[in-house]
């Protein structure tokens, strides 16, 4: 019973907090992002932005980039190497025509984005595994126990 | 892949003196280290076309984990919840150390939500970065072998 109470408090204060970190982001960027500058474009321009998405093509001294969620696409003006299909995210002042002049930028290939992923999967994988050697979940009880009892335990301390 | 080394690391060298983050309660700190990734679920989402990360970010803020690491505790039997949660939380800090590490063009961690939005980021590794992940790789593996040598010659002491 007390443990039902404390889940369902638990819950609801996460479930608020995620309600205002959703519904006030936007107001506390230091630089808005893809979604917002695509609801009302000119109202950013001039102004500094993020934008992530794929290096589709490039040029002498741009790059087209297609953003990640709304997939505008965008020309960024910088002189830094990139390659088609590569993953960049570009901070950057916003100028008319869709157009990005880059301060700062982050670029990844597709390949190692992909691996960095497929790393991080292969360590849940083993987390998981590891968690079952030494704990089991009891469906009678919905309560996790330790597979053997520990030495202490043992002893009866 | 790096938080799960990095935490085997600093748990096997601070069960030399404190037995609680040794043994089975290890991997408890493991997964308070992978709690606040809950927050990459956005990323398998995204390819059905739902765009989900502010809807998830909060597992990747500190009070959001935090709360995590609470209703996880719950799951675990009365009397070693409060241990569990504190464990839990012990892998979200070094969660936490690591990525402050991390270069962001974002913006970085909203460490204090709900109390600023300011953000902190130290800018000094890439996230793609492969030679830091394999340092610590390594050093969990260096460390492992190790500790299982040293507890048999422990053992073949004691039995002697």
């Amino acid at each position: 019973m007390r443990r039902g109470l404390l889940a369902a408090i638990l819950i609801c204060a996460f479930i608020v907090l995620a309600a205002y970190y959703y519904t006030d982001v936007t107001y506390h960027l230091d630089a808005p992002r893809e979604s917002e500058v695509s609801a009302d474009y000119n109202a950013y321009v001039g102004r500094n932005v993020t934008i992530s998405g794929e290096v589709i093509s490039t040029g002498a001294g741009s790059f087209a980039l297609k953003g990640t969620h709304e997939n505008d696409t965008y020309t960024v003006v910088s002189a830094a190497e990139v390659h088609p299909g590569d993953d960049v995210t570009v901070l950057g002042t916003l100028g008319p025509g869709y157009q990005l002049h880059a301060i700062k930028m982050y670029t990844s290939s597709r390949v190692l984005s992909a691996l960095v992923y497929i790393r991080s999967f292969v360590a849940l994988i083993f987390v998981v595994v590891l968690f079952f050697a030494s704990w089991r979940f009891d469906w009678h009880g919905w309560i996790i126990k330790p597979r053997k009892p520990s030495s202490q335990e043992q002893d009866g301390a | 892949m790096a938080h799960v080394a990095f935490v085997f690391i600093v748990c096997a060298l601070l069960a030399l003196k404190w037995p609680v983050f040794g043994g089975r309660n290890t991997v408890l700190v493991m997964i308070g280290a992978l709690l606040p990734d809950i927050f990459k679920l956005y990323l398998p989402l995204r390819l059905i076309g739902v765009n989900a990360v502010d809807v998830l970010a909060l597992f990747h803020i500190p009070v959001g984990t935090l709360l995590v690491c609470g209703l996880c505790a719950l799951l675990f039997e009365e009397g070693t919840r409060e241990r569990v949660f504190l464990l839990f939380a012990f892998g979200m800090v070094t969660h936490y150390a690591l990525d402050a590490l991390l270069i962001s063009v974002t913006g970085g961690l909203v460490l204090a939500f709900p109390l600023s939005w300011e953000t902190w980021q130290l800018d000094l590794v890439r996230p793609d970065n492969w030679l830091g992940t394999t340092i610590l790789v390594a050093g969990a593996v260096l460390v492992w072998l190790v500790l299982q040598a040293w507890r048999r010659t422990g053992q073949s002491i004691t039995e002697v």
